[in-house]
């Protein structure tokens, strides 16, 4: 029995200090394939070269944690200005309330209109960017998901399974693809045309759309859930990621994104088990490199998002504060329209994660 | 700007003003106009150091041109204000109307750019 205890030790000693070391392409004919697809072109802003060739170890809460203060490092500076500037019209909307006249209407409405216009202007010069560049990241997440899809089909015809295209696998793929052009081409435009409704809410006496700027609402957030339902019903059934175990981090990861994300909280809750292990599959398949790649794809947009609705969530209660009612309801829908627009990059980017899961999985079992 | 000579300034013409119009109702009228203008210049003439730090202050830090047109917004509100409460103390309601909503047209044109900054933003947008 010693003996036996002695032999493993000292197996265990030979694997820990002696084992070979896993590199990204094992033979040359491997290597000359992802030379000629330009995989050793990628480019990745958090790994240098030997990382990528799986010549260094990744360490994935560094690499995660660098994206996030990269993330913030970048956008803080225009995010504090945005919010400055928001701020000082603040204040110069409450001085003009300070000299409004009880007694004349028709001013205090003139000068209103002039107060709600003035901040409109700056919130939609700080908005316009978010969502250009917001609209930027989901149409190339939108895009790599739908290039995915010739790929596939190719892999199934190059593995002499052409009938396999029409299995649950490949049904989820597509599935998940349209999902993500439904999320830019639908979801995103609806968001900006209620953005653009927002601001005659807040007029005073004026055209009073706030039953259109609901309904656009109301319609962004019934396709979101929608969706969103048909995916976690679609991610129950299939088992092409297999879900990670119902654990007590899951649980809380659950509660955490119900309370945290609007519309779509409980449903990514409930796929966060499926998330964990697309991740994991990724990481299984081309490596710790793969997921940091993923991430640093998905991470920012979604950091900027969630800036900006902290700005004017902010914004709106100081508003409040200052006794500027009208332009408090203005900020107030902006925050509204930027939580759905944080639920739609966060939900965009599960989708992408699941997706390049399913598709890796295809592609080794193909 | 002294709180207590603009205080001082409007209760001397409202002395005056009450005696003139047990002589010439005409004169009191005229003497409110002109009560009125002269204190509203000396506020204004006043508040001019808060403008200019309220002005210096949007301008670094990016709003200055926002700054100007809800500058120009108060200023024709108030002399609009102003000239209607003459004209209600002269007995021309209709005429302290339409001075009100001359100001609110005035207002409405400073708002032009503005709006047609917002419509080609929305429009870049949808």
């Amino acid at each position: 029995m010693k003996r036996i205890l002695a032999a493993c030790a000292l197996a265990v000693c030979f694997i820990c200090f002696f084992a070979p070391r896993a590199y990204a392409y094992t033979d040359k004919t491997t290597q000359d394939i992802a030379h000629s697809t330009g995989a050793s072109q990628i480019e990745a802003e958090h790994l240098n070269n030997k990382e990528l060739n799986g010549e260094k170890r990744v360490n994935l809460f560094q690499k995660v944690w660098q994206i996030i203060i990269q993330s913030l490092k970048g956008n803080l500076p225009a995010v504090t200005k945005s919010a400055g500037l928001i701020l000082c019209m603040l204040i110069l909307c409450c001085v003009m309330h300070a000299l409004k006249f009880d007694n004349s209407q028709a001013l205090d409405t003139a000068v209103g209109f002039i107060s709600v216009l003035v901040l409109s202007a700056t919130a939609y010069s700080v908005l316009y960017n978010l969502f250009v560049l917001v609209k930027a990241a989901m149409e190339t997440v939108s895009l790599t998901m739908a290039s995915l899809l010739p790929t596939m089909a190719a892999l199934y015809s190059y593995g002499g399974s052409v009938a396999a295209g029409a299995t649950s696998v490949s049904g989820l793929s597509v599935f998940l693809s349209i999902l993500s052009l439904i999320c830019t081409k639908v979801l995103l435009p609806l968001l900006q045309i209620c953005f653009a409704l927002a601001l005659t809410g807040a007029l005073p006496n004026g055209i009073n759309l706030s039953a259109v700027t609901n309904l656009v609402k109301t319609t962004a957030t019934t396709l979101l859930g929608f969706a969103f339902t048909l995916l976690s019903f679609l991610l129950y059934f299939q088992t092409t990621v297999a879900a990670a175990s119902d654990n007590f981090v899951a649980r809380s990861v659950r509660f955490a994104s119900g309370s945290f994300i609007p519309i779509i909280g409980g449903v990514l809750g409930d796929a966060s088990r499926t998330v964990a292990a697309s991740v994991s599959v990724i990481k299984g398949t081309v490596g710790t490199a793969g997921v940091v790649l993923v991430l640093s794809a998905v991470l920012p947009m979604v950091i900027l998002t969630l800036l900006y609705k902290l700005v004017f969530s902010f914004s709106a209660a100081a508003a409040k504060s200052l006794g500027c009612e009208r332009e408090s309801v203005l900020l107030y829908d902006l925050s509204g329209i930027i939580s759905i627009l944080l639920a739609l990059t966060i939900g965009a980017g599960c989708v992408c994660i699941i997706g390049l899961a399913v598709f890796v999985k295809v592609g080794v079992q193909v | 700007m002294n709180a207590f000579s603009a205080c001082a300034l409007a209760v001397t013409a409202a002395v005056i003003i009450s005696v003139l119009k047990g002589i010439s109702p005409l004169m009191a009228n005229i003497a409110s106009a002109v009560a009125g203008v002269v204190i509203l210049v000396y506020i204004i003439n006043g508040i001019t150091p808060f403008l200019d730090f309220v002005r210096k202050t949007s301008a670094e830090s990016g709003i200055g041109a926002y700054f100007g047109i809800m500058l120009k917004a108060v200023a024709i509100s108030l002399c609009c204000k102003a000239g209607a409460e003459i004209c209600r103390d002269c007995g021309e309601n209709s005429l302290a109307s339409k001075l009100e909503l001359a100001g609110k047209a005035g207002i409405l044109l400073l708002s032009l750019p503005l709006l047609g900054g917002i419509l080609s933003m929305a429009k870049d947008m949808l």
